[in-house]
């Protein structure tokens, strides 16, 4: 027999029915418990956040200082050779650590990573999380998915930051654009933005560069 | 959210929630993975809950849930320690599921070969014949152009014929 036509396999596909469901494992009351949760962990990341800051300004202010008020170009120079003076990197990361190895299963929104983030692209410090599924994720995985709007563009913009050993996502799908560097810790971070149906653009993609080489020197 | 906006959003997942993880489970082919994402919707639609249920239109909030869901499940295809592999073979309907029945076993088959075809072109499948989208519709859950769906669908449906394999005659309807 010849092979199937796009119409007969629509047909085919069409006519398959629904598929029987097992009992759901979740209810109502999951669901907004669940979301209570991250709502709180929401909060929690905001106030860790303003904390982080002030120890950024303060580490800034230290490497001024120790650099005998050299400037800001002396301060970022010597943070991006991890050597000398405390600069804007060495300062941010003992306030953000990573999560623990064991971290179980959690929306998949890292609060030090949201930290990190904020400091690079100050524009997306306001934004909404964005839905990602709950999943396990092994030790050093971390990720930040937001629902962005960059003028009359929109979309959500992710970063996630794969620890040295693990393979590194590949591929460009339409509507996408990606920027990505080899981190400190010998991982890889990529830092990826996705343009709604509606967008005229995609989000800070000018940008995309300049925040993966900022994350990569944090991780 | 007040004791009115609890009680709305209960409704609307007693309502959807069955329909939610089924899409789930033809995106992603395992209920326990199906529930997860299903669950993390409805999370998401919960927080969300006062400014889309605002716009007072079902069919807005349907369409943002199901842009949640593909993009949930389209976007946990891309972590690295959980891509999915294409499958280089789909078993062909096994005897068992031909035993129950015709529509079971097309069914059955369908659904296995639908886990071979890359994610976003299963995700158009899912949309338009599953789900019964129009383009435009599907085009709206997934966050992208028209032409991209009507791509998408052509390459999905060749994926879907390729996977199906030998299997295909089987499943033929008797004319």
């Amino acid at each position: 027999m010849g092979e199937l036509s796009d119409d007969e396999l629509t047909g085919m596909l069409r006519a398959a029915g629904p598929v029987e469901a097992p009992p759901a494992a979740f209810g109502v009351d999951d669901v907004v418990r669940a979301s209570r949760r991250a709502g709180t962990r929401r909060r929690n990341a905001i106030v860790g956040g303003a904390a982080a800051a002030v120890l950024v300004l303060g580490g800034v202010t230290v490497g001024i200082a120790a650099t005998g008020g050299g400037g800001g170009q002396e301060t970022a120079t010597s943070s991006a050779a991890g050597g000398g003076a405390p600069g804007f990197g060495e300062a941010a990361a003992p306030a953000v650590p990573p999560p623990a190895a064991d971290a179980g299963c959690v929306p998949m929104q890292d609060p030090g990573l949201r930290t990190l983030l904020d400091a690079a692209l100050p524009q997306v410090a306001g934004a909404k999380e964005a839905a990602v599924p709950m999943v396990c994720k092994p030790g050093g995985g971390r990720e930040v998915h937001l629902e962005v709007d960059d003028g009359p563009a929109h979309g959500v913009l992710a970063v996630v930051f794969t620890p040295a050993g693990e393979p590194v996502e590949d591929g460009l799908p339409v509507g996408w654009a990606r920027a990505g560097a080899p981190t400190a810790s010998g991982g890889y971070v990529a830092v990826t933005s996705t343009a709604d149906a509606d967008s005229g653009a995609i989000p800070f993609e000018a940008q995309l560069a300049s925040v993966a080489s900022v994350l990569a020197a944090q991780l | 959210m007040d004791a009115s906006d609890e009680r709305e959003f209960a409704e609307y997942f007693g309502a959807r929630r069955d329909a939610v993880r089924r899409t789930a489970f033809l995106m992603c082919g395992d209920w326990h993975r199906a529930d997860d994402h299903a669950q993390a919707t409805f999370v998401a639609l919960h927080r969300h809950w006062r400014r889309i249920r605002g716009r007072d239109d079902e069919r807005v909030l349907d369409a943002w849930v199901r842009r949640t869901l593909m993009r949930t499940v389209v976007d946990e295809t891309r972590r690295p320690w959980r891509r999915e592999r294409s499958a280089p073979e789909v078993p062909e309907p096994a005897a068992r599921e031909q035993d129950a029945g015709d529509a079971v076993a097309t069914r059955a088959a369908l659904v296995t070969a639908l886990r071979a075809v890359p994610p976003r072109q299963r995700a158009v499948l899912v949309l338009r014949f599953f789900d019964d989208l129009d383009v435009a519709a599907a085009a709206a859950a997934l966050g992208c152009s028209e032409g991209t769906v009507k791509s998408q669908t052509a390459h999905g449906l060749a994926a879907l014929r390729a996977a199906l394999g030998n299997g295909i005659d089987d499943l033929r309807p008797a004319s």
